[in-house]
């Protein structure tokens, strides 16, 4: 606000308000506080704006911190899942009925008979049997170990993901029965699940 | 002191009125924006909080269940705070859903009615023996589900029937045994429950359909001794210009004690054959590494009569695994029942000649 205006009869720029006969005091004093009132108003409006730029910069800066943080979150909450799901492929293949060791009806824990390993691995070879078993096993490994008397490995599925972006290795003890021989030996299950990108 | 000129001070007041007022409205104007921007992150993070909501049950029941196929005859109870939903589609696809998201059932036999509504869900397990063991099937249930078995008093297929499911079914389930004779008596309609009629080896009375017609929380299923099984759904039928809502009978089968839950505990005809399909193919399998095992036994003992009738079995199974829910069921089941003594009574010869068993 223009705090002075131009004198018609003298045309001098005087300040705003200020009579051109002897004023009084209090006609000086509402001139002035007329041209301070504008610049105050001024003033009060940008403080105003002011708050508001910097609320909202707190706003946006908080933002990005609980961003970051559920980011964070999310990204735990990703390998939790994950590793939930190699557990359960990996006893999804420790209690599958095509290798489980029984007799007569009655199975035993955490067994498998190598016999049945053997020829699951090779069923499995079939592009068949490999897309029908995707559904339980996913985009992993399953090897059995058999570690003690005698050492065996068997590759009970395989179906790798090329460009995964991580991989969990799972280990289970395991009971490896020879129904030819009669015996039981300590195995292992290792199974390696493939995260998808 | 001197009167001020008028026009000066109406100008003085009259702009410092319009300030206050631009002032408010300055102020109501900044309010109402964020408070717009509040309500806007609040109500986007409800939605994303109830999705979160869905996918973290999802994931536990999807962990649960998947800890369950592999369990030996377990009952639990679980919380169950979003309603889920258990639903197959034509070709079999069968998923559950809660909330917003849905969960395709991975390689698991799940057998439960449609909707489970209640506070809390209640599972079992069951060993499929087909006589060896192909599978663990998974049953849910909720506390507003009952189950009443309406048997024949005069029958005696009927009450052996009976004798039989109620050793399979979990005591912690909501179960009645009912003689048909006083089923009339008894009050079907109760507020957010639902009723599974289950009639052992005899049909169900006009009582019955009657209530089943008007009431959708009452569900008839009719087991045989036999083996038969009819699920009754609710369909529109024509009747000379008439178009009506009947109970129409939809038939299956049954073979084993987990198969005779399933039934049990399914409400519809699509998603207790859907869950068999699935089940009979992945036997297709097991029974393919037992005919294969067999060469790899060292035995002194002769497997030919065996051989051949694990490969007959394995047709049987590729055929059940698309003919369930068909009319190419019957036979192909009456097939397997023979299968299954004949396997029966083989392997019973290996056991007794000190020969590796098939199982």
């Amino acid at each position: 606000m223009m705090c002075t205006k131009k004198s018609k009869i003298t045309g001098i720029e005087k300040p705003r308000g200020i009579v051109q006969k002897a004023g009084t005091k209090n006609v000086v004093l509402v001139g002035r506080m007329l041209c301070f009132g504008s610049k105050k108003s001024q003033i009060q409006m940008f403080e105003s704006v002011a708050i508001l730029v910097v609320f909202f910069f707190f706003i946006a800066f908080g933002t990005t911190i609980w961003y970051g943080a559920q980011k964070a979150s999310f990204a735990q909450d990703l390998e939790r899942t994950l590793e939930s799901n190699a557990l359960a492929i990996a006893l999804r293949a420790s209690h599958a009925p095509e290798l489980d060791c029984s007799l007569l009806g009655v199975q035993r824990q955490e067994c498998i008979d190598i016999t049945k390993a053997a020829q699951f691995a090779n069923i499995t070879l079939q592009e068949q049997a490999r897309l029908s078993y995707f559904e339980l096993f996913g985009f992993s490994t399953i090897v059995l170990h058999q570690l003690y008397p005698e050492n065996l490995s068997v590759l009970l599925y395989n179906n790798q993901l090329s460009n995964a972006t991580d991989i969990h290795a799972t280990f289970l003890p395991i009971l490896v029965e020879d129904p030819n021989k009669n015996t039981f030996s300590f195995g292992m299950l290792e199974v390696h699940t493939y995260a998808m990108p | 002191m001197k009167k001020l000129p008028s026009k000066t001070v109406r100008g003085f007041w009259s702009r410092k009125a319009f300030e206050v007022q631009f002032h408010w409205i300055f102020i109501m104007i900044a309010g109402a924006i964020i408070l717009t921007f509040f309500i806007t992150v609040v109500t986007k993070y409800q939605s994303v909080s109830e999705e979160r909501f869905s996918l973290v049950l999802s994931k536990q029941l999807e962990t649960i269940l998947s800890g369950a196929s592999i369990a030996k005859q377990t009952t639990q109870h679980i919380q169950l705070p979003l309603p889920l939903k258990t639903s197959c589609t034509e070709t079999c696809a069968c998923s559950f859903s809660t909330g917003t998201k849905v969960t395709q059932l991975k390689g698991t036999s799940l057998f439960s009615p449609s909707v489970l509504a209640g506070k809390e869900l209640i599972y079992t397990t069951h060993d499929w023996n087909i006589p060896f063991r192909a599978g663990v099937f998974v049953y849910l249930t909720d506390d507003q589900q009952q189950y009443a078995l309406v048997y024949d008093p005069g029958d005696s297929a009927s009450t052996a029937l009976l004798t039989k499911i109620t050793q399979q079914l979990p005591q912690e389930l909501s179960v009645k045994n009912i003689s048909i004779t006083l089923l009339s008596s008894i009050v079907l309609q109760q507020e957010n429950k639902k009723i599974h009629l289950i009639f052992l080896n005899t049909l169900p009375d006009a009582f019955a359909l009657r209530n089943a017609q008007e009431n959708s929380g009452v569900i008839i299923t009719v087991i045989t001794a036999a083996g038969g099984v009819q699920f009754y759904a609710r369909n529109t039928v024509q009747e000379s210009n008439n178009v009506q809502i009947a109970q129409v009978p939809i038939a299956s089968t049954w073979t084993s004690d987990a198969e005779l839950v399933g039934a049990i505990f399914s409400d519809t005809q699509r998603s207790y054959a859907c869950n068999l399909r699935q089940a009979y193919a992945r036997a297709q399998w097991i029974v393919q590494v037992q005919n294969k095992r067999l060469d790899a036994l060292q035995s002194r003992c002769s497997t030919t009569k065996i051989k051949e009738t694990l490969a007959e079995f394995e047709k049987t199974m590729k055929v059940l695994s698309q003919e369930i829910g068909t009319q190419g069921e019957a036979p192909a089941v009456l097939t397997l029942r023979a299968l299954q003594h004949d396997l029966a009574q083989e392997n019973q010869q290996l056991a007794k000649a000190n020969c590796p068993t098939i199982y």
